[in-house]
């Protein structure tokens, strides 16, 4: 293929990249930067697939098999983490206006820069190689695909001008600059990158997914076949196999290595948390995400085994088979796709790396130097955004000329993967500064300095100074004696912790530095006033209640603040957002005196485009005074966490009363229905009584007016005097026991008593009643005694109250009651029965309430007190048992009951 | 207390998220990954390949699942 073609077809490529960018910032302009799918949000993740994944993976996989993997599964597994990580850091990022993870890091941290310039070292330093390799993959695929292919091409050794590697540098600066650095925006977002990289992301899958495709299916016989294939060359079968402890070991670390990559690597950060604006995205990517994983997988194995089986002993670099198999095969087509693909992936990568890098360089190297010589030498100068511009630009040509100087520098000597583990791990330094601040209130600038400074000398001493070594740069005297010729120093096995691969070995010593220096200084030394509010706001997540502008002290002019924003944002923006402010916060602008929360507004405002640190700076010189005290700090916060746990100790309380004030209600209900119980039983008892007195009192003075009455007459009035006196004793007997039965003043005489006796006993005591009548008793009883512990007395009660309830009912003379005593071994039944005229059906249920008397009331006098049934319905509930009636009205009623021969 | 509730079913759908951010690193490491890596193949393909795709992609179903239906239901987190 010639020079033309593929050239014409990259520059296309780019042209569109930079058109769907361009789309995407107009239109984010024109609705406010709203309205984005989580379906971009998760595709502009997959920046994290560089030509490392794409070519890389294939290069890995011919050699190790599937060790390939655990840099995709460890990313899988902190997606599920995300909504607690990644859904944080979001939040506060957008509180506070995070614009890099130095800014993250530096602002929980006190808005130090410090800690911010730190970690824009160990990023930029850290990168670079990773940048190098992705203009290596660049140039390396271009020249396989216009060049002679199949052999490795000797990019290195041509003069800087004819080098491909510095053509394809130019170009993706250039981009980049258009894509990052057009102008200086107030806003944090680059909507139209975030869909450029996207649609990036889209196309390296489908390119990937295309080339792995044609290779298992129709340049060999799919899947199986493939296996097959390799499984018959020894030499490529153990890669279907993992032996060994170091060979799990060095899974281990790279799943927990590429878990801290995924959040720490700056770019990763920008496009997860600076970029993000709808939090809801975050919780669709925690499977979206892990899915475009597994699809831009699933291909690596079979092509790197096809590409074994095809080039075997030809000396291909396996990082190249994605391109070069279809190369061999004369498919241009998908060649041409392969390299699209992996030019994606490597631009893709680049521009959100660099413009990551740049803010970062930008916010807290350039900008801190620019304030303090520039600021201090010319107070009124006009706008700085203008050279916030240049530094950027500038900084993305830097950092790009690196990687190509370090590509040049370090040549052929390393894989793709090899590059872009160090890198991995350089940022894994970030981890335990970022994680634990986020969690951890007591980590503290000290702590984060050292663990940062501490984890990245190590890494640097272990990884980053051998690849140099070994690539001439530096003598390589050191990594094979050891520094200065001791042993125990050797690079490759630092205390004498030999046979450990690279990677995993750097990791363990850099890791352990970095947190257990991050912790123990943490431990020993105190925070200041702002590290503790940082600390607070970016633990607990939520805003402190009142605002932080509680915190500050100090006095500005409105004007004076407004000026200095318009310096870096521009005049227009800085305008527009005051205006907005005091109209939000009906703020009256006439009077000149800013008032704390406008101060910082003004610093957030301008923490979106120089960062956190330099934006406290700036406004700190313009709003004379500073923060509180730390004993202020401590107090306020003191105080909000105590208001919250007033109101959490409110709320439980409010929801114990309101559980008490049911309860009383309920209570209350129950009083109410028995007082109402109590007048209408009182009301009824008086009735009841005063029908017998007003009989005794209306014959008495028949007898006391008339003296002159006969005797016959007199004996007639008396006998009724005495029987009616002797019905209202009965009834007043009856109340009273049933009071007592009822508030269970009762003693209960419990004994093991004889039945059959006690029966005949209580049907003897009413013979008389039955003589009088002349109705019949027939008890009936078994044969044997029986026995059941109960109160005799009682037990007797009921059944005289239920033979002189029968009686009553029964007609004179040819009256009939029966009386059977039933034995089981669950208890014993009494059943009395009569032939009287019976209970209607829809006063069963009611014989059994006080004063309910059954039949004619209007005519017939009252047979009974009302008050018998109740009684003994009581007595029998009481010794645990039942009562109840059966009768058809006509043929007479059973009244029985029950007793259970155990009692609770 | 919608608001209540809403909390509530996001601390429920975090901690299902927690729960399978450990099953995926009892799926991920040796322990497991020992039964497969003896280079048996089934179908052709060798076990450990198919293994590994299989668990992967069975965790991203169910993250799916449980952020898809966190989601469609706030305020019924609680029920599974």
């Amino acid at each position: 293929m010639s020079y033309g073609l593929p050239t014409l077809i990259s520059f296309l490529y780019l042209m569109v990249l930079f058109a769907i960018a361009y789309r995407g910032d107009q239109r984010a302009s024109a609705v406010g930067g709203a309205a984005t799918s989580p379906w971009v949000y998760s595709l502009s993740l997959a920046v994290y697939c560089t030509s490392w994944t794409f070519f890389g993976s294939v290069g890995l996989a011919s050699q190790r098999g599937i060790m390939f993997l655990p840099i995709y599964i460890g990313p899988t597994l902190m997606a599920a983490l995300w909504p607690m990580v990644v859904g944080k850091m979001v939040r506060i990022g957008r509180a506070e206006r995070i614009t890099s993870i130095a800014d993250f890091i530096s602002s929980r941290y006190g808005k130090s820069h410090t800690v911010g310039a730190l970690v824009t070292v160990i990023a930029i330093i850290g990168i670079v190689p990773y940048i190098s390799l992705q203009l290596k993959a660049v140039s390396d695929t271009f020249h396989l695909l216009v060049g002679d292919p199949l052999v490795h091409p000797a990019v290195a050794k041509a003069p800087v001008p004819f080098d491909t590697a510095f053509h394809v540098t130019l170009i993706l600066t250039a981009f980049t600059i258009l894509f990052g650095a057009r102008r200086i925006d107030a806003s944090e977002h680059h909507r139209g990158m975030v869909n450029a990289i996207a649609f990036e992301s889209l196309v390296k899958l489908v390119s990937f997914m295309a080339v792995g495709a044609l290779v298992t299916y129709s340049f060999r016989d799919g899947l199986a076949e493939l296996f097959d294939a390799a499984a018959a060359r020894p030499e490529i079968a153990g890669l279907f196999t993992v032996s060994g402890a170091g060979d799990w070991g060095s899974w281990l670390s790279l799943t927990l290595l590429s878990m801290m990559a995924i959040i720490c690597l700056p770019r990763q950060f920008q496009v997860a948390v600076v970029e993000n604006v709808d939090e809801g995205h975050v919780r669709q990517a925690t499977w979206l995400f892990p899915l475009y994983l597994i699809l831009i997988n699933l291909f690596v194995l079979p092509i790197a085994l096809a590409g074994r089986l095809e080039f075997a002993g030809l000396g291909v670099d396996p990082d190249t088979y994605v391109l070069a198999l279809p190369l061999a095969r004369e498919s241009a087509t998908f060649a041409m796709i392969a390299f699209l693909g992996g030019l994606s992936a490597a631009t893709g990568m680049v521009i959100v790396e660099t413009i990551a890098l740049a803010t970062m360089f930008s916010n807290y190297i350039a900008m801190p130097v620019l304030v303090r010589t520039y600021m201090a030498a010319q107070p009124k100068q006009e706008s700085l955004s203008g050279i916030v511009l240049a530094i950027r630009r500038l900084a993305i040509a830097g950092f790009l000329f690196l990687g190509y100087l370090y590509a040049r520098l370090t040549g052929e000597n390393f894989t793709l993967v090899g590059i872009g583990l160090m890198s991995f791990a350089a940022v894994a330094q970030f981890a335990p500064a970022l994680l634990g601040g986020l969690f951890w209130r007591g980590g503290s600038k000290a702590g984060a300095l050292a663990g940062l400074g501490s984890g990245f000398l190590v890494w640097a001493y272990t990884l980053f100074l051998p690849s140099l070594a070994r690539s001439g740069v530096l003598p390589m005297e050191f990594t094979e004696r050891g520094l200065f010729g001791i042993e125990l120093l050797k690079p490759g096995a630092l205390f004498g912790l030999a046979g450990m691969e690279a990677v995993p070995h750097a990791l363990l010593w850099s890791m352990m530095a970095n947190v257990g220096f991050y912790v123990l200084v943490s431990l020993v030394t105190r925070q200041s006033a702002i590290e503790r509010i940082q600390a607070s706001l970016f633990v607990d997540s939520t805003a402190v209640p009142g605002g932080t502008s509680q915190f500050w002290r100090g006095n500005a002019t409105i004007s004076d603040l407004q000026a200095l924003a318009a310096r870096f944002v521009g005049a227009e923006h800085a305008e527009a957002a005051f205006a907005e402010f005091s109209r939000s916060r009906r703020f009256n602008p006439s009077r000149d005196e800013a008032n704390p929360e406008l101060v910082e507004f003004t610093e957030r405002l301008l923490a979106g485009a120089i960062g956190t640190a330099t934006a406290r700076v700036v406004v700190a010189s313009v709003a004379k005074g500073d923060i509180v005290s730390l004993h202020e700090v401590m107090e306020i916060l003191d105080e909000n966490s105590q208001v919250i746990a007033y109101s959490h100790k409110l709320e439980q309380k409010s929801r114990e009363l309101e559980t008490t004030t049911a309860e009383l209600r309920a209570a209350y209900e129950k009083l109410t229905e028995l007082s109402r119980l109590k007048d209408e039983f009182i009301a009824t008892v008086t009735h009841e009584l005063r029908t017998p007195l007003t009989s005794i009192r209306s014959f008495s003075e028949i007898l006391f007016d008339n003296p002159e009455v006969d005797v016959a007459q007199r004996q007639e009035f008396l006998g009724i005097i005495i029987k009616e006196s002797e019905r209202l004793t009965r009834l007043i007997n009856q109340v009273l026991d049933l009071a007592k039965l009822e508030d269970g003043t009762v003693n209960w005489d419990m004994a093991e008593t004889e039945l059959v006796q006690t029966v005949d006993d209580a049907a003897s005591s009413v013979g008389q009643l039955f003589k009088d009548k002349g109705v019949t008793l027939e008890v009936i009883v078994p044969s044997a005694p029986v026995w059941l512990l109960t109160d005799r007395d009682r037990f007797s009660q009921v059944v005289i109250n239920l033979l002189s309830n029968a009686v009553k009912f029964c007609e004179p003379d040819s009256g009939r009651v029966r009386l059977t005593l039933g034995d089981s071994a669950a208890g014993i039944t009494i059943a009395v029965s009569d032939n009287g005229p019976g209970i209607p059906p829809e006063a069963q249920q009611k014989v059994f309430e006080k004063f309910q008397q059954v039949g004619d009331t209007m005519t017939g006098k009252p047979a009974g007190t009302g008050l018998g049934l109740t009684i003994c319905r009581n007595i029998v509930t009481h010794l645990g048992g039942r009562i109840w009636v059966d009768s058809h009205p006509g043929h007479g009623a059973t009244f029985s009951f029950f007793l259970p021969r155990t009692q609770g | 207390m919608p608001h209540r509730r809403a909390f509530r079913s996001g601390k429920a759908i975090r901690d299902k998220l927690v729960a399978l951010f450990l099953l995926g690193v009892a799926l991920f490491t040796p322990p497991l990954l020992l039964l497969f890596a003896g280079g048996g193949r089934l179908g052709g393909i060798p076990v450990l390949y198919l293994y590994i795709f299989g668990a992967w992609i069975v965790l991203t179903l169910l993250l799916a699942l449980v952020v898809e239906r966190g989601e469609r239901s706030p305020g019924r987190g609680d029920t599974p």
